[in-house]
């Protein structure tokens, strides 16, 4: 952590679940310095969706001695954090177009009864040509490709002026060019001092994409710089094999077994 | 005034407003993937509905109005809490916990105490357009002689119209993605709640004059006959609403005068034949819009 | 009618309520399983238009309008055709499942409110009536009612039992299901078929707008209580024949209460009572 400043995120002793007694992630503790840049990393079924989700209250059963966003509680902090869902969550049939999506990042900041002017349109424009859609602002969203949808969700976060950006798989089924060009949106944001934890399931790219990561399987196995957290000894504990050349392969496949 | 309009003209306003009223509305429903959740306050409405009046002891619109909007917003949160309890899904909650209402307001409703309320369970069904009709009275401005379902439905498509506009920018974006607006609205919890509140007094309006199986269509047909060919939510509740009227307005002149149209022995239920147009227009729009797609690709 | 006619179909009603209730509860085991909770609301409320249809039908024939079979037999056409549509039309873009639920109950018990005024309009109609449909009467059935609903509800019975294996495979366990090379699809149908069996068997006691709750309900309370397949069947079964029993006894000993209203009531009882084991019980994921 640099100087005295608040870490981005913090959290200590979080344990959380879908089920009463059941957690799926179990006594969680770590920290994100501001402008970091984490990858959430672990096999299928490990808990990393829960957890942040856990983290944003969006899990029934949370119990954390401590979690902090931006230094406060997250009511307080909640316009200063983006939660970026998998996109396959989302209804792309809605009828909107790019710049519309975008707008709603800036709602909160419009309070209850101000109506969405051109002050508003303008700053969601600025945002979509962040990301580099500012021919597609009138697109219809299921119109978009796979990876303009993930930047239309970003571009949305932008347009929020978050400072913490948790992302849940942002890289799932797009294809290589657009997961290039994203990974720059998202490094343009570090650099200017925002952080960003994503959720991440191809081993393989952690180290070009990410400065940090969290190796998780239901409760953390390694933390730090990536080189640190991705190696043989931790990468078995967590998917339960040996040469990382396997565990990459086996991860693309979704199909590790747990140690 | 004309005998004919004096019978049509009351209850073509009734339809429209209702459709006014519920298709506007409709379209927050569809868009969140609650359609079902209509059908089940229009269901659960009723206990409230029969205990406003026999609280009251009298028919006062009031007094019914709040009982029926708190059944109606119980029956959704008890369903919402069944499915984490009792880990039932969401159809089945939502089935148990209405049947359980609409069951306990057709005892009330059959019970010598509630006999008065002057509201059988068949219109509860199937609604009563056929009876509206304007008196015009005799030492009194015109307007006293309107009957008192369609003030009482131009109140709902007042209050559905304007809590549409208001809470537009919110209701969208709660629709589009919940998890990101209930972190970072403006005051989501606020706005659900409305929403919910907001329909079942609107239900409650229509109910009494359309029945609740028109309530159900015209608040998930319309929304899904636009569905298609919309490319806002704007758009989408605008085109909703035209086309729900429409087919409003026809399908109450048929059924209104079929004996003459479609040489019926008597007059049939409009309430029941604007449903099925409209439920048979949704099929009907999607086959339009691939063969439009198709034909431009 | 002599008194000891009116015992005999005083039993055979009370007889007949429990196999309906029994049905009920054991196809309502599988079709929560399933999710498919409010198909059977769908196929209640679609049986109107079938009925109304088997009504006129049987006036033009000159079979008497309230002929048990006819009636039967038009509730179970339209219920299966609405069950039919809703998967078909959830299929369209931006309709989806839910979309598509209300949709079809629309449509139908719309169609049914149209064709039910053309029987309220006809001269037999207005008399007999199918009013008691709408909310269930044990009251008003006769003879042959009792008897046609003790046919359908014995086969149905019996094929639920003869299919009970590949169903439940189906029901809790889909995917092993596929992989042994079970017919998913045909025993889907199967299930389909009936649950519109049992809803149109119960139409007469029930009626079409609470009819689903028999199906729905003594399940819901049965999971709370049962953790095995086997048991919760047998346990919604017993349920549904009881508080089926139940509402009938009460609709008839209060003047005016409709059957279904009051076997409704008596199911969600049961619920509630069995709610509190259910969170005891349950230590297990589901």
């Amino acid at each position: 952590m640099s100087g005295g400043a608040t870490p981005a995120l913090e959290t200590r002793g979080l344990s959380a679940g879908y089920l009463r007694d059941e957690p799926v992630v179990r006594d969680i503790s770590f920290t994100l310095a501001r402008g970091s840049m984490t990858a959430l990393i672990g096999p299928n079924g490990a808990g990393k969706s829960t957890l942040i989700k856990a983290m944003l209250g969006l899990v029934p059963f949370v119990t954390a001695e401590r979690i902090a966003f931006l230094g406060t509680d997250l009511a307080t902090a909640r316009d200063r954090v983006a939660y970026i869902p998998q996109r396959s969550q989302i209804d792309w049939n809605f009828p909107a177009c790019a710049l519309d999506i975008v707008e709603m990042g800036l709602y909160p900041s419009l309070g209850l009864f101000r109506r969405a002017g051109r002050e508003t349109r303008e700053k969601a424009r600025v945002a979509l040509a962040t990301v580099g859609l500012a021919d597609s602002a009138r697109a219809q969203i299921g119109a978009l490709s796979g990876g303009q949808q993930q930047r239309v969700l970003v571009a949305r976060a932008l347009a929020q002026d978050a400072e913490l950006f948790i992302l849940d798989e942002p890289f799932a089924n797009i294809d290589a060019f657009t997961e290039t060009s994203l990974a720059e949106v998202l490094r343009g944001l570090r650099d200017r001092g925002r952080t960003i934890l994503a959720v991440h399931h191809d081993l393989r790219s952690v180290r070009t994409h990410f400065d940090d990561a969290i190796l998780l399987s239901h409760t953390i196995v390694a933390q730090g710089a990536v080189a640190q957290v991705m190696t043989d000894a931790t990468l078995a504990q967590a998917y339960g094999f040996h040469a990382e050349g396997r565990a990459e392969d086996r991860a693309e496949h979704h199909s590790g077994p747990r140690a | 005034m004309n005998a004919a309009l004096a019978v049509d003209l009351p209850a073509l306003a009734a339809a429209l407003l209702a459709t006014l009223a519920c298709g506007t509305l409709g379209n927050w429903l569809v868009l969140r993937k609650e359609s079902m959740t209509g059908d089940a306050i229009a269901h659960a409405v009723l206990p409230g509905l029969v205990a406003g009046f026999l609280v009251t002891g009298t028919r006062s619109v009031a007094a019914m109005f709040i009982g029926a909007a708190i059944a109606g917003a119980a029956a959704v949160v008890l369903s919402t809490l069944l499915r984490r309890v009792a880990r039932l899904e969401a159809g089945a909650a939502l089935g148990l916990v209405f049947t359980a209402f609409f069951a306990l307001g057709v005892l009330l409703l059959e019970s010598q105490g509630a006999r008065q309320v002057d509201l059988d369970p068949e219109c509860v069904l199937f609604g009563s357009l056929e009876t509206l009709f304007y008196a015009a009275p005799a030492d009194a401005p015109w307007h006293a002689g309107v009957p008192a379902e369609v003030w009482t439905l131009a109140g709902a498509a007042a209050l559905a119209a304007g809590f549409s506009i208001v809470f537009g920018k919110e209701l969208a974006s709660l629709a589009f993605d919940p998890a990101h607006a209930r972190l970072a609205g403006a005051a989501p919890r606020f706005v659900e709640r409305m929403l919910l509140a907001v329909v079942s007094a609107v239900i409650v309006a229509s109910f009494a004059a359309v029945g609740s199986v028109l309530v159900l269509a015209l608040l998930v047909c319309p929304a899904l006959i636009a569905a298609p060919h919309a490319r806002s939510v704007r758009g989408q509740i605008l085109l909703s609403v035209a086309i729900g009227s429409l087919l409003a307005a026809a399908g109450y002149l048929v059924a209104a005068h079929a004996d003459e149209i479609l040489g019926t022995r008597t007059a049939l239920n409009s309430a029941g034949m604007i449903a099925t147009l409209l439920a048979l227009a949704v099929p009907c729009s999607h086959l339009v819009r691939a063969a439009v797609s198709r034909r431009s690709a | 009618m002599t008194a000891g006619a009116i015992g005999a179909n005083t039993l055979g009603v009370l007889v007949g309520c429990m196999l309906f209730g029994a049905l009920a509860g054991a196809v309502g085991t599988f079709v929560l399983a399933r999710r498919r909770a409010l198909v059977a609301d769908v196929a209640g409320h679609a049986a109107l238009p079938g009925v109304a249809l088997a009504f006129l039908a049987g006036e033009a024939l000159g079979l008497g309008g309230r002929t048990p079979w006819l009636l039967l037999l038009g509730g179970a056409t339209t219920a299966l055709l609405a069950a039919w549509c809703v998967p078909a039309l959830s299929r369209l873009r931006r309709i989806g499942p839910d979309g598509a639920t209300a949709v079809v109950l629309a449509g139908f018990f719309g169609l049914g409110a149209v064709l039910f005024s053309i029987v309220q309009g006809h001269p037999a109609g207005s008399q007999g009536g199918l009013r008691t449909l709408l909310f269930g009467s044990a009251a008003a059935m006769g003879r042959a009612e009792v008897v046609a609903l003790l046919a359908l509800a014995t086969v149905t019975l019996a094929l639920l039992i003869v299919f009970l294996r590949g169903l439940t495979v189906v029901a809790f366990d889909e995917d092993f299901a596929r992989s042994a090379g079970l017919p998913v699809r045909g025993l889907d149908l199967l299930l389909t078929v009936l649950l519109v069996a049992t809803v149109v068997a119960g139409m007469q006691m029930a009626g079409i707008v609470l009819v689903v709750a028999m199906v729905i309900t003594p399940a819901a309370a049965a999971r709370n209580l049962g953790g095995r397949i086997g048991s919760v069947t047998a346990i919604a079964a017993i349920l549904g024949a009881v508080t089926a029993a139940a509402g009938v006894i009460a609709s008839r000993a209060v003047a005016g209460v409709p059957t279904g209203a009051a076997m409704t009531l008596a199911a969600t009882a049961a619920f509630l009572i069995t709610v509190p084991f259910g969170r005891l019980a349950r230590g297990s994921p589901a």
